[in-house]
């Protein structure tokens, strides 16, 4: 079930909201968490109820793995290490089966010019992410971080509606003592008066914005030939702006869908567009997966704490990792090696104690992550090449047509004058990308927005407006991006 | 509490705001509201365009052009100037054989004329390829088969769209309310129904999405091959004269399709099943295609107005046909025309291998 489909906003969510509280308010704790833990699970088989058996055997799995690692008496046959080991590796390998089999056949077939058949195997829902969670949920146990004895408890950790299918990422110790507290079992108005209000703009982001933007990407990358160098550009940033507002869209609604519950799921975005270097963009996009890679595999792999060189490959290693977690492609294990190069040499660079302008440091920080998401969003290589080769050559330049009478001496140089956007079908793309930029760079987030909340007529308009706007948009199916991943 | 009563206040309220101007303007025409008098509807759409320009001319046509957006290029008027036909182009995006069965019963309710001339698209018959969303909510659906418009009435979001409850429909009432009372009247068609602006492109792009969407898993569609029945028993009815061809392609949008071998086989399929629903066709989708590069293409299958000035002038006989670029294909010749073109293909497969 998708946040911007009619069912899950005039059915699902009034039905499990009012129950789940009316349970709480008859004291029957128990069941009320059962029901939410109930309802979790039909919103995730909504989807597709045939991956419902794995998502439940592997809450089963990591569960018992978990509850033996809490466990501190010590007649275990096998060492903590060995079980916490086993635990992992059994998540990855059931994270590899659905997701990189067939990328391994792939490549085994272009190395050894075998016919080996591909698996074509449906990625389960949320797998990547409720993977992750998990193997967090162990290392944390492992570490003595964390334990958990109830089942009921830990189903709930996992399943937990807004954050189930893409996150954020969260740790179990942050979320079950607030499942446990009092207070989170009665209805608090302000709560959700924020949650309805930054559910609403994270609508309005994702069906308004995002999925303009996407068609404008989709024609660009997948269905033209050749690109001009405007086009390049439109097609460039439309992505960049549609892979923003689509998944922050989706956290906004989250984590107020999750207010409304009483619960706080963490920030996930931070105005990345706004970043300096790309240390603060990877502080400031999908902070709870950056939490992970740092605590899970940066930090196991020794951090910065040996020598420069062995940071610098950390670093790498973590951010191609990173990459293949998005998706099995090159394309994406090349992404995430960018990004990795990108933070080595700004380590180098902050070693050597050189300051920029901030406005230059931006403008070179916002074009290489512009430029590294054409290896994120391309589907083959000679997409990414189509793109970027066009964003950066002057041989393919095209004015308005109202220009040539004024510019007429620049056709001796090559300059076509047609309409400058041709592929994208309107010159809308232009109109919006000037609209938008500013908001991206200056505007207060989300988050921002909500800490000045206030329950007053201009923001009760203004929620309003937006969650009307985008409800008259939602006669489309339209998945949210991060769904692939 | 007293915030999230007034929060859902101002939902309904901005809702019905919304609505009521929505149906003040009736932008689809769909209940005859002209409480802003306005002079145009149906602003985004081709065939509602072209629906509304027929129920209100008072030219009476002696040839209608049929087809989807890959005929929007042929120029009533250079017809005109070859044939001495009144001509209409009622070409439209995307149409398939339930549309084109639509068109001419609309075409058919409103005059009769002397010729159709149809020109069908490989795609037409495919299966996997859905009824066009934008007939949910044109008039046009009014000519279409119970069953197509069943099948339309079932969809998910079929009620939103027919109470106007989408966010196009606002944006479509604004856009008209801009233009017709503050700014001008956009024409992207004329008054013949030929689209303003088709220009030839030295590297037209490839469009990729056919192969991705109008020929995925291509199989051949019994209700359409159906329609196109009733469409030629239509025409012989009413005494109408029936010209059908299939539509060219440049040699890259080709070569990627024969490349395939399941699209090949149905590449050759289709021609048989057309030759034996309409008798005579004339089968631009071939080699001769290929000859022609700049100026004649604005993409990989929608030719500029170029290519259907040669095709015209082919099919009244006014040049000859060379490649076999415009062969007219009949019971009797297509296993030889095959023949030829299937030697012809496996030549070009091998060479460009």
């Amino acid at each position: 079930m998708l946040f911007n489909s009619y069912e899950f906003i005039f059915v699902f969510l009034p039905i499990t909201f009012f129950i789940y509280f009316y349970l709480n308010s008859k004291r029957y704790t128990e069941a009320s968490k059962g029901f939410l833990v109930f309802s979790s699970l039909f919103f995730y088989s909504w989807w597709n109820i045939v991956y419902l058996p794995i998502i439940l055997s592997s809450m089963l799995f990591n569960y018992i793995v978990g509850n033996s690692l809490n466990n501190n008496e010590d007649h275990h046959r096998f060492s903590k290490k060995s079980i916490l080991t086993f635990g992992i590796v059994s998540n990855l390998a059931l994270l590899g089966y659905f997701k990189y089999t067939d990328f391994f056949i792939e490549n085994i077939n272009l190395l050894s010019d075998g016919n080996i058949p591909t698996l074509d195997l449906a990625l389960p829902l949320a797998i990547s992410f409720f993977t992750f969670q998990q193997i967090s949920y162990l290392v944390d146990s492992y570490r003595q971080e964390t334990k958990e004895y109830d089942f009921l408890n830990y189903a709930l950790f996992v399943t937990f509606f807004p954050q189930l299918i893409a996150g954020p990422i969260v740790h179990h110790k942050e979320m079950m003592p607030q499942f446990a507290k009092t207070r989170t079992k009665v209805k608090n108005y302000r709560n959700i008066a924020i949650g309805l209000f930054m559910f609403s703009i994270g609508l309005f982001k994702k069906v308004i914005i995002a999925d303009t933007f996407s068609v404008w990407a989709t024609a660009g990358f997948d269905t033209a030939t050749t690109l001009n160098l405007f086009e390049a550009w439109a097609t460039s940033l439309s992505y960049t702006f549609q892979l923003y507002f689509d998944f922050s869209g989706y956290t906004d609604m989250a984590i107020g869908l999750a207010l409304l519950f009483n619960i706080r799921l963490p920030i996930n975005f931070n105005s990345p567009y706004k970043a300096t270097d790309i240390q603060d963009f990877w502080r400031r996009w999908h902070i709870t997966l950056s939490r992970f890679l740092k605590d899970y595999v940066y930090i196991p792999l020794g951090g910065n704490k040996k020598r420069e060189f062995r940071t610098y490959n950390n670093l790498l290693a973590t951010f191609i990792i990173g990459g293949i977690w998005h998706g099995a492609g090159w394309t994406f294990v090349f992404w995430g090696f960018l990004h990795g190069i990108a933070l080595v040499i700004h380590r180098a660079w902050s070693k050597l104690g050189f300051k920029l302008w901030t406005w230059l440091a931006w403008l070179i920080t916002f074009n290489f992550v512009n430029t590294a998401w054409v290896f994120f969003r391309a589907k083959e290589w000679d997409d990414a090449v189509k793109v970027l080769g066009s964003m950066f050559s002057l041989d393919n330049i095209v004015l308005h047509k109202k220009l040539a009478n004024v510019l007429s001496s620049l056709t001796n140089y090559g300059i076509e004058f047609r309409p400058m956007f041709d592929v994208h079908g309107t010159s809308l793309v232009a109109v919006w990308l000037i609209c938008i930029f500013p908001i991206v760079i200056f505007a207060k987030n989300t988050v921002q927005l909500s800490i000045k909340f206030k329950q007053n007529t201009f923001y009760a308009f203004i929620a309003a407006l937006l969650f009307v706007v985008a409800l008259f948009d939602m006669n489309k199916i339209s998945e949210f991006l991060y769904f692939n991943f | 509490m007293k915030y999230i009563i007034k929060l859902f206040i101002f939902i309904v309220l901005i809702a019905i705001s919304f609505y009521s101007f929505i149906l003040s303007v009736d932008p689809y025409d769909k209940y005859g509201f002209k409480y802003w008098g306005l002079k145009t509807k149906a602003v985004n759409s081709y065939r509602d365009n072209k629906f509304h320009q027929i129920n209100n001319t008072q030219i009476k046509y002696d040839l209608f052009i049929l087809g989807s957006s890959r005929v929007q290029a042929f120029d009533p008027e250079l017809i005109e100037v070859d044939t001495g036909l009144k001509t209409f182009n009622y070409g439209v995006n995307n149409s398939k054989p339930e549309d084109l069965l639509a068109i001419t019963r609309h075409i058919i309710a409103k005059q009769t004329p002397k010729i159709i001339f149809l020109q069908l698209d490989f795609y037409n018959l495919n299966t996997h390829i859905p009824v066009d969303a934008r007939l949910k909510v044109s008039p046009l659906r009014e000519y279409l088969d119970s069953n197509v418009k069943e099948s339309i009435e079932s969809s998910k979001y079929y009620y939103y769209e027919k109470n106007y409850t989408t966010l196009s429909s606002l944006k479509d009432s604004i856009k008209l309310v801009f233009k017709n009372k503050l700014g001008t009247v956009e024409i992207t068609h004329k008054q013949n129904g030929m689209l303003i602006g088709n220009e030839a492109k030295k590297k037209p792009n490839f469009v990729e999405g056919y192969f991705t969407n109008e020929y995925k898993t291509y199989e051949f569609d019994e209700k359409r091959i159906s329609s196109f029945r009733k469409l030629k028993t239509l025409c012989n009815k009413n005494n109408i004269k029936l010209i059908v061809s299939i539509s060219p392609m440049n040699e890259k949008h080709f070569f990627t399709l024969i490349s395939n071998e399941n699209l090949y086989a149905k590449l050759f399929s289709f021609k048989k099943i057309v030759v034996e629903i309409f008798k005579e066709v004339y089968d631009f989708n071939n080699l001769g295609a290929v000859e022609y590069k700049y100026p004649y293409w604005n993409d990989s299958v929608h030719p500029s107005v170029e290519l259907p000035k040669t095709m015209i002038k082919i099919i009244f006989n006014k040049i000859n046909v060379t490649n076999d670029f415009g062969i007219k294909i009949t019971n009797k010749n297509i296993d030889n025309y095959l023949k030829r073109l299937n030697t012809s293909c496996q030549i070009l497969l091998s060479e460009k291998i």
